[in-house]
């Protein structure tokens, strides 16, 4: 009994962690619109803040903490502000990839200043003290997370209810264009609310850091894992929030009771997997609110080529790739077969969020289940073992879209990342899969030519690519195509014509795992072998940015994701002063990208007709200034 | 400044300087022109109406005179200063009051909240909860209740006092009477028209054209885009007509 009463206590205390960081969630939320992916990866660097402000500097533990809380978090908190101020009244895409943008491009600063090899122990807040209540010992630091956590609420709940700044926030929630009529300044809100949400996410971060070893992307998701509790609160109420930080935490501590929760190597995963699935469940079980028809953001969406000229283009992108694996240099080669793998994940991503508008989170579980279907079963056996790779792909892939097909928008990501969550403990972390040992991954024969050279091997994979970029073009231009842009523009209206769009959702789905799952083959031939540590959650968010920066909308536009991967992993290997380099490169390319929604192929190709029209407008001077139509956003809803 | 007038044909009201002033403004949503060049002027002290049915433009006109919308061209004119760049909260703080059409309130707030909210533009709470008890005594007895439960009538009872208790020096009302009792209606337009005699400048968008006639001075008519009457309120019959059962063509 004692117990239960113990871990009950200890799971009431880490949900209290787990409060601190998810209202700073919901307050910045509600207020600005935006929902910070990054707020993980704020909470991370504050507990390496404090680290070295503590540590390092020696400074005493309340002094370290005001510091990091009440100066370093607000004033990020006015950065990010500044940052995204131009997403304010974007589509949710365009913010949620700019958060995420954040995330990763923190994560691989954190890397940078502070190597991930070396080892940093972070003493106990409050040192070894601990008192006993009822017969169970609990370290101050414990009653002091459940002070700072009571202390939030109470302090948040004054400042809403009981201020004017709290009643001019709440008026911006309810109503923002009423509340500029009213007077109020909008960005001063904002300010505001993201300062007090980084400060926050600051606090959550020192709170877990206390007495643990520091690792940049274990704090991250520990952070991450209060995003179940927000949904909880349905990104809305703040004691509902609370409330679902409290569960999470009881339920992840009463697994340490003994006669709760058996032994064995799955129910140790599944323990890991509990804030994954707490999120999934959470985000599908509390419900989310009316169906809102989204708001209208037309846009243009450069052509679809024609299936021939895609393949002539596809050819001459392959008989590239032959010739300068070939006749290029022989470190360069590797490098031309990755860009061929990447842009091949990168285009699931095109499938899935670029064609049909549902973003995706979760690729690199599908890549990894790709890697191990090649390695383990059918090694060496070419195109069969890579239709096996897809097929289990796209059969994981269609159950974890089954539940969430339902859902749309940040929801829908949000749930993907839970999946991603769960996979990496429950499918790829098990050692049975790939775990920490992995597996070897054989590269096959096609009709009989070995491709274990890395220039055959590039050459098949920009095969592979092409294939699959020639299939996706002639659907993008047939009906069910149409079906699919009718999706992306506005789900509510699909519906009302009669689209069975759940079913659409999950043929997508599984369209995009089955290319990762081939992908995934790919990416193990190229690696020779793979383990679990190579299909983390935080890859997919890379590939995400990689396949936005590159351009989500086009195939070209995987393509030149996969070209840029390739080019930023051959200067990290060429300099390695530059590692970490990948994470902090791709994030603020995502970020100054930002509102040009069809990344780099995107300008290419409206630079391309630019060229063209001056071309066919020259000698006749009344032609029409040739301008960026080709590429605009409609603005707005009526 | 107001002297030269850029589309003649159309008469002006006068020639002294207004709070608020519209010269040959286009705006619209993306794409989409709504207004097609119009000139708005509101008077000190005075009602003026804008009348037309609907998709007129009307709202779209109020949008740009408060900042919700930046003109795409001609003037906003405040206090006889070329504004255009202004944002809404700007113009906010400087006295120009908009209530939405609609009840522009929030629903999720208390009445109290509601009128604390208010002076955000810069005026006393006292002073706008003073007025606000004075002038609709029910609302009073509603303090603690949430917005959004008020009834419809309360509702544009706390809309209109949070518009015109905070000062300003002129008010934008986009159709006050819609889906209100006729006691309701002339309850608000007397509180209406004390603001006016008290020296605010006063505009009403109304689609009944005859509640809005009989308490403004001056009417404009709008129709598709633009302005089809300006002058008297008592000669605008004719246009109104014209504009509402679709006679065409302007009438002068």
């Amino acid at each position: 009994m004692t117990e239960l009463l113990q871990f009950t206590l200890f799971g009431l205390m880490l949900g209290c962690v787990y409060a601190v960081a998810a209202m700073g969630l919901v307050l910045t939320y509600n207020v600005t619109g935006v929902f910070n992916f990054a707020h993980g990866a704020v909470g991370m660097l504050a507990a390496f803040a404090y680290y070295e402000l503590r540590v390092e500097h020696d400074l005493p533990t309340v002094v370290a903490i005001l510091i990091v809380v009440f100066v370093l978090g607000p004033i990020s908190g006015l950065a990010a502000e500044r940052l995204l101020r131009r997403f304010r009244g974007a589509d949710f895409g365009s913010s949620l990839v700019v958060t995420i943008a954040l995330t990763v491009g923190l994560l691989g600063l954190g890397q940078k200043i502070w190597d991930p090899g070396e080892a940093r122990p972070v003493p106990l807040l409050l040192g070894d003290r601990r008192m006993t209540v009822l017969d169970v010992p609990i370290s101050y630091d414990r009653l002091v997370q459940v002070a700072v956590a009571v202390a939030v609420a109470v302090g948040l709940r004054f400042l809403l209810f009981r201020t004017r700044v709290g009643a001019f926030m709440r008026a911006v929630v309810d109503d923002p264009e009423l509340g500029r009529l009213k007077g109020i300044r909008p960005v001063v809100i904002a300010r505001i609310s993201w300062m007090i949400g980084f400060a926050l996410a600051a606090l959550g971060g020192v709170l877990f850091a206390g007495g643990q070893i520091l690792s940049a992307v274990v704090l991250t998701l520990l952070v991450l894992n209060a995003y179940g509790a927000a949904m909880i609160g349905r990104l809305r109420s703040l004691p509902m929030t609370f409330v679902g930080a409290l569960a999470l935490g009881l339920i992840q501590e009463l697994t340490n009771v003994s006669w709760l929760w058996p032994d064995g190597e799955v129910f140790a995963r599944t323990r890991l997997a509990i804030p994954g699935l707490f999120l999934i469940a959470a985000v599908l079980l509390v419900p989310s609110g009316r169906l809102s028809a989204g708001r209208q953001v037309g846009r243009r969406h450069p052509p679809t080529p024609t299936v021939t000229r895609s393949a002539l283009a596809g050819a001459v992108l392959v008989a590239a790739v032959a010739i300068s694996a070939h006749a290029g240099p022989d470190n360069a080669t590797r490098f031309i077969a990755q860009a061929a793998v990447m842009a091949t994940i990168a285009l699931s991503l095109v499938t899935v969020t670029g064609t049909s508008g549902l973003v995706s989170l979760t690729q690199y579980l599908f890549v990894g289940l790709g890697a191990f279907a090649y390695g383990e079963s059918f090694g060496g056996n070419g195109i069969v073992g890579l239709f096996v790779a897809g097929g289990l792909a796209a059969g994981v892939g269609i159950l974890a879209a089954l539940p969430s097909v339902r859902l749309s928008g940040l929801h829908l990501a949000l749930s993907t990342f839970g999946v991603a969550l769960v996979g990496r403990e429950l499918v790829l972390g098990d050692d049975r899969v790939l775990g920490v040992s992995g597996i070897q991954v054989p590269r096959p024969d096609v009709f009989g030519i070995s491709t274990s050279s890395d220039a055959a091997f590039a050459v098949f994979a920009a095969i592979v690519f092409v294939l699959f970029a020639l299939g996706l073009v002639a659907v993008r231009r047939s009906r069910w195509g149409r079906r699919l842009v009718a999706l992306r523009d506005s789900e509510l209206a699909a519906a009302t014509v009669g689209l069975p769009v759940r079913r659409t959702k999950v043929i997508v789905f599984a369209a995009s795992a089955f290319m990762a799952g081939c992908g995934g083959a790919l990416f193990g031939g190229l690696q020779g072998a793979v383990n679990g540590t190579q299909f983390e959650p935080v890859n997919s968010l890379v590939i995400v940015l990689f396949a936005f920066v590159g351009g989500i909308t086009t195939v070209s536009g995987a393509a030149v994701a996969g070209a840029l991967f390739a080019l930023l992993s051959y200067m990290e290997a060429t300099y390695p002063d530059l590692s970490g380099l990948i994470f902090i490169a791709i994030g603020a390319a995502a970020i100054s990208l930002g509102r040009q929604p069809h990344g780099i192929s995107g300008l290419l190709i409206s630079a391309g007709n630019r060229l063209r029209d001056a071309w066919t407008a020259r000698g006749r001077r009344d032609a029409p200034a040739p301008g960026p139509a080709d590429l605009v956003e409609v603005g707005g809803t009526a | 400044m107001a002297a030269a007038h850029p589309s003649p044909g159309i008469p002006l009201l006068s020639g002294e300087p207004f709070p608020i002033a519209l010269y040959d403004v286009h705006a619209g949503y993306g794409r989409i022109e709504v207004l097609h060049g119009i000139d708005i002027s509101v008077r000190q002290g005075e009602v003026t109406a804008l009348l037309g049915p609907n998709g007129a433009g009307k709202t779209t006109a109020l949008n740009v005179m408060s900042g919700l919308l930046a003109p795409t061209s001609g003037c906003r004119h405040v206090a006889g200063q070329h504004l255009n760049g202004a944002d809404a909260d700007v113009l906010a703080r400087i006295g120009i009051s908009h209530v939405r059409e609609g009840r522009s309130i929030f629903p999720n707030l208390s009445v109290d909240d509601n009128l604390l909210v208010a002076t955000a533009s810069g005026s006393s709470l006292t002073r706008i909860r003073d007025l606000s008890f004075t002038l609709f005594p029910r609302l009073a007895e509603r303090r603690r209740q949430l917005a959004g439960s008020l009834s419809g009538g309360e509702k544009q009872m706390l809309a209109l006092t949070c518009g015109l208790g905070t000062d300003p020096s002129v008010l934008l009302i986009d159709e006050l009477s819609m889906g209100l009792a006729p006691m309701v209606v002339a309850e608000l337009y007397r509180a209406v028209a004390a603001v006016a005699a008290a020296g605010v400048g006063v505009l009403v968008v109304e689609q009944f054209a005859t509640v809005g006639l009989q308490f403004a001075t001056n009417a404009y008519v709008m129709a598709h885009g633009v302005i089809t009457y300006a002058g008297p309120s008592d000669g605008a019959t004719k246009a109104i007509h014209a504009a509402y059962l679709g006679a065409g063509g302007q009438v002068a």
